[in-house]
């Protein structure tokens, strides 16, 4: 992968793929440029996912991202995942793949959670020899997200951006920025989202993801489950000014309102957007 | 390092041993290390009951509430996740139920939680079209003695003691003025389960038809599925085996057939 020119698309303002909105998609005509699916819902042999999943390729332009690569564990790859995964990719070409910079496995067993890593240099250098032969096994950068966290390490010599910018130069990956994510562990770990964003190389950056989440007051839970909130918004719009124009979508995982509402969403997003480039 | 914090914050998280793990933590913000583990390990044991409530719906209400929440729980101490997909985690539920002590004698909930991840195998097993009464038509009348059925990749049966596909149905369908309780069959019955253009179906069939199934299934020829019948309906076998092939074709239970062109 090194050396290779990094050509980021821009492919506009997109949506997570629910199945929920699947016949309204296939039946009209919605304003969205793209569609983002999740990797593992469709990691399967047939069914209706695939079914409505091949008529909707037809129609807009997907990426695939996924939540169990486990990149930062230290068990090893996961051979068979990474197998499914290209043959999905086979089938989708989507325009690129993401995961998460998290582990979600360790000792055969998975957690299903986004767990943090500590930020020190031998996570570093495992870290970005992972995301190397994965890059070769799947013949193409792929995107790593910053995850929500909740738990920083002792042992962390350095900021989860700091750590983020040198595994995307070293493994020679792109970063998915999620600005919520940003918010919510800012939040939690009290430092300044702006900051995180200041850090960030815009080359690097190949999508944003924004979302919603459920503030307990001393804490914030990530959950996806609601609208994007104002702050949200406001550091989008400074995430924009900052990086340029990058591709942008609304992520929902959880009480999926009607696509209507989440167009909403996506054209305030393309707004935001029009407006600082 | 890595390893070790990974093996700490996964005990803490699944085994509630967390003493370890805790020292890690860095402290600061508005909540303290035990705050932020719980996060986590609550996180873990609600994503995993979510999915086993979401496979297992019909078991969940023939068992209440509380034995339910149990079973989870139980379940995901004994079978922690070991695939990528969550839709795999309930794979176990049937093995764990007769396995454990407080539930190996409830056979309505065994065979319950067989039934409906059976259907999650067929939802999404590979897809097949469907054979056609035409295409039955067109088999030359001496291509019959080579004839082979190929049953639907999502095709499967089992056997039970208890009315458990029609108390599925009547909870599935919120039948709340005519329940269907659970009951002993007098004697055990046969349920296939299939996917045909993308639909899941089900239905109870007799032992003859079992019988056949499971030779079709075997890639056994047509003359193989009468000869099965001959003893129970002597001369009128053939005319049995047809009208239950009709009957798979109508059902879209036939994926493709094999024979000699001739």
């Amino acid at each position: 992968m090194k050396n290779t020119k990094i050509d980021n698309q821009f492919l506009g303002f997109g949506l997570g793929l629910r199945t929920d909105h699947y016949e309204e998609i296939l039946s009209g005509d919605p304003p969205i440029d793209w569609f983002e699916i999740i990797s593992e819902n469709y990691m399967v042999k047939g069914g209706r996912q695939l079914y409505h999943l091949d008529r909707i390729k037809e129609r807009y332009p997907l990426v695939m991202h996924g939540v169990s690569m486990s990149i930062g564990s230290s068990d090893p790859l996961n051979m068979d995942y990474l197998n499914d995964l290209k043959r999905l990719a086979e089938r989708v070409k989507p325009r690129w793949i993401s995961d998460h910079l998290c582990w979600t496995s360790h000792g055969g067993h998975n957690t299903h959670d986004l767990m943090p890593l500590p930020y020190n240099q031998e996570t570093l250098k495992h870290v970005a020899q992972r995301v190397k032969h994965v890059q070769d096994f799947l013949g193409q950068r792929i995107l790593l997200e910053n995850a929500s966290s909740y738990v920083t390490y002792k042992v962390s010599d350095m900021t989860e951006w700091e750590f983020l910018h040198h595994l995307a130069e070293e493994a020679d990956c792109l970063i998915l920025l999620d600005v919520n994510n940003i918010y919510v562990s800012g939040y939690n770990h009290d430092f300044d989202p702006k900051t995180y964003i200041d850090y960030m190389d815009p080359q690097r950056i190949c999508q944003i993801h924004l979302a919603g989440h459920e503030n307990n007051g001393d804490f914030i839970i990530d959950t996806h489950d609601h609208p994007v909130i104002d702050e949200v918004w406001q550091l989008y719009d400074y995430t924009i000014r900052t990086l340029g124009r990058v591709t942008t979508m609304i992520e929902r995982d959880d009480h999926i309102p009607p696509l209507a509402e989440l167009i909403e969403e996506v054209k305030r997003a393309r707004a935001i957007g029009k407006s600082q480039c | 390092m890595l390893k070790d914090i990974q093996t700490k914050f996964k005990a803490a998280v699944m085994q509630d041993t967390k003493e370890a793990f805790l020292l890690e933590i860095e402290e600061g913000g508005k909540i303290g290390p035990e705050q932020r583990l719980h996060i986590y390990a609550h996180a873990y044991k609600s994503r995993l009951v979510d999915t086993l409530v979401e496979d297992f719906p019909v078991l969940h209400s023939l068992v209440g509430d509380d034995m339910f929440e149990d079973i989870c729980l139980g379940y995901i101490d004994k079978y922690p996740s070991s695939h990528p997909s969550l839709r795999y985690f309930g794979q176990h539920m049937v093995q764990f139920l007769k396995e454990t002590e407080a539930y190996s004698n409830i056979i309505p909930a065994i065979e319950m939680a067989d039934f409906e991840w059976n259907f999650n195998d067929v939802f999404d097993a590979p897809d097949a079209r469907s054979v056609s009464v035409e295409e039955v038509a067109k088999i030359p009348a001496q291509a019959w003695t080579t004839l082979r059925i190929h049953l639907q990749p999502s095709f499967v049966m089992s056997r039970y003691k208890w009315n458990t596909p029609a108390v599925w149905s009547t909870v599935s369908d919120k039948n709340d003025d005519h329940p269907i309780m659970p009951e002993e069959y007098p004697k055990i019955s046969n349920c296939i389960q299939w996917k045909s253009d993308l639909k899941c179906f089900f239905r109870t069939v007799p032992d003859d038809e079992a019988a056949l199934l499971n030779l079709a299934k075997d890639h056994k020829s047509f003359p193989d599925l009468c000869e099965q019948l001959l003893e129970e309906y002597g001369e009128a076998a053939s005319m049995r085996a047809a009208e239950l092939f009709k009957g798979w074709i109508m059902e879209g239970l036939v994926c493709d057939l094999e024979y000699l062109k001739v």
